[in-house]
């Protein structure tokens, strides 16, 4: 563990810049998230308060949010109609999971935050799954006009919404993680997109980046009138995260390693197991 | 509208729809630059004149009032006070995706389009009471 003990501010924020600027790198390339490693190692690593590393991690989740949208929506792959439409159950519960963290104990929180890192590694193993493209029509989507297409190399191919209110209730459990951990919850909402919807891989995931700054947003307010956003930590981790997760999506266009992806699944894996083995000890 | 003056720009997008959205996603990229530039700028300052200080993170203090409330971190900022500065970074950041969503409201606005006028101003309504009423 470094301890902040015995250093200055300009040496522990040039340590806080290079863990955050790998952990937006290794976010990035493995299409996991910045935001998922930001508090374990700012709790674990740098032994900084639960409530000060949730703040800042989700000013981190929001600047990579919103610096990567342009290159996706250009990819014309986010679904924006649909995204909008869920952004109304990610904000609702986003602001719950921000009210609920102002109560809950640390521990409880670190508790809560290994058992999603487990999922986010689960899924992170599995990879993307095979295409199952619907073609019966969904009323509801339909009526929302939330089915659209998306570009191929055969040209644009069109996709069928469905189980719209399965997505929607997976979407507020998606913004209550978000607003209780500090993290984009991609996840979740990958999963809610791609596995009860139906939709096709790419347009979950960009989609999913698209909401993930809106989402972040509702909670940081909350956040901001409890003190828990720092300026002096956000300087290093915002800029830290900002420039990694750039670097690697330049770097992600020759192709996604998939050796990294298996170690760092391997790394939030270890990291997950010590979040819940300190929380259940009552050591944050 | 300004996916009008895009057309020629971007033959990849088919329908006016699309050309909005990789409108709105320049503005989240641009405000996230903005944002990102204030951070160096006043992060700078702010280092120059706490650098050598002791960091003072392993127990929470929360922030002082006058940074907890927008008003409050605008008012600082005036004064010349560098945290504020740096708050006023943060406070550009929180308020890009909010920006996209307003920019949302107008463009299904200008395509009459109700449905997702009432979705994205209850996204709005969300978000402000997120910043507001807490």
């Amino acid at each position: 563990m470094i301890h902040e003990a015995g250093l200055t501010i300009w040496e522990f924020s040039l340590l806080l810049a290079l863990g955050a600027f790998l952990a937006g790198l290794l976010g990035s390339l493995t299409g996991l998230g910045g935001g998922v490693v930001i508090v374990p190692m700012l709790t674990l690593l740098f032994d900084v308060d639960m409530r000060y590393a949730i703040g800042v991690s989700l000013l981190a989740v929001i600047a990579t949010s919103s610096g990567a949208a342009a290159d996706y929506v250009r990819e014309g792959f986010t679904n924006v109609r649909l995204g909008l439409f869920l952004e109304m159950a990610t904000t609702a519960g986003a602001i719950s999971g921000a009210m609920l963290a102002l109560g809950a104990s640390a521990n409880v929180i670190a508790v809560i935050f290994g058992a999603v890192l487990l999922f986010s590694a689960y899924f992170s193993w599995k990879g993307a799954p095979t295409e199952h493209l619907e073609t019966k029509p969904n009323r509801l989507a339909t009526w929302l006009r939330l089915d659209s297409t998306f570009p191929t190399p055969q040209g644009p191919q069109a996709y069928i919404v469905q189980h719209v209110p399965v997505g929607f209730a997976l979407m507020y459990l998606a913004g209550v993680l978000s607003g209780l951990l500090g993290i984009g919850s991609g996840a979740v909402k990958v999963l809610a997109m791609d596995r009860a919807m139906r939709l096709p891989f790419k347009v979950s995931t960009t989609t999913s980046n698209f909401m993930i700054g809106v989402t972040a947003a509702a909670s940081a307010g909350v956040y901001l009138h409890r003190g828990y956003l720092d300026p002096g930590l956000a300087i290093p981790i915002v800029l830290g995260v900002l420039a990694g997760a750039t670097l690697g999506a330049k770097l992600l266009t020759r192709g996604r390693p998939e050796l990294l992806r298996v170690v760092f699944a391997l790394v939030i894996v270890a990291v997950a197991v010590q979040m819940i083995y300190g929380g259940i000890r009552g050591t944050f | 509208m300004p996916a009008r003056d895009k057309q020629q720009e971007e033959p990849a997008a088919a329908n006016v729809g699309e050309k909005v959205e990789v409108w709105l996603a320049s503005l989240l990229r641009a405000g996230t630059l903005l944002a990102a530039l204030v951070l160096l700028i006043a992060g700078a300052l702010y280092l120059a004149r706490h650098g050598q200080d002791a960091p003072g993170y392993a127990a929470f203090h929360g922030e002082p009032a006058e940074l907890k409330s927008i008003d409050g971190i605008l008012r600082e900022a005036r004064s010349g006070n560098r945290e504020a500065l740096v708050m006023v970074g943060l406070l550009l950041l929180i308020g890009t995706p909010i920006a996209r969503v307003i920019g949302c409201v107008l463009a299904f606005v200008v395509d009459r389009d109700l449905t997702y006028v009432v979705v994205s101003l209850v996204v709005l309504a969300g978000l402000l009471f997120g910043i507001v009423a807490s």
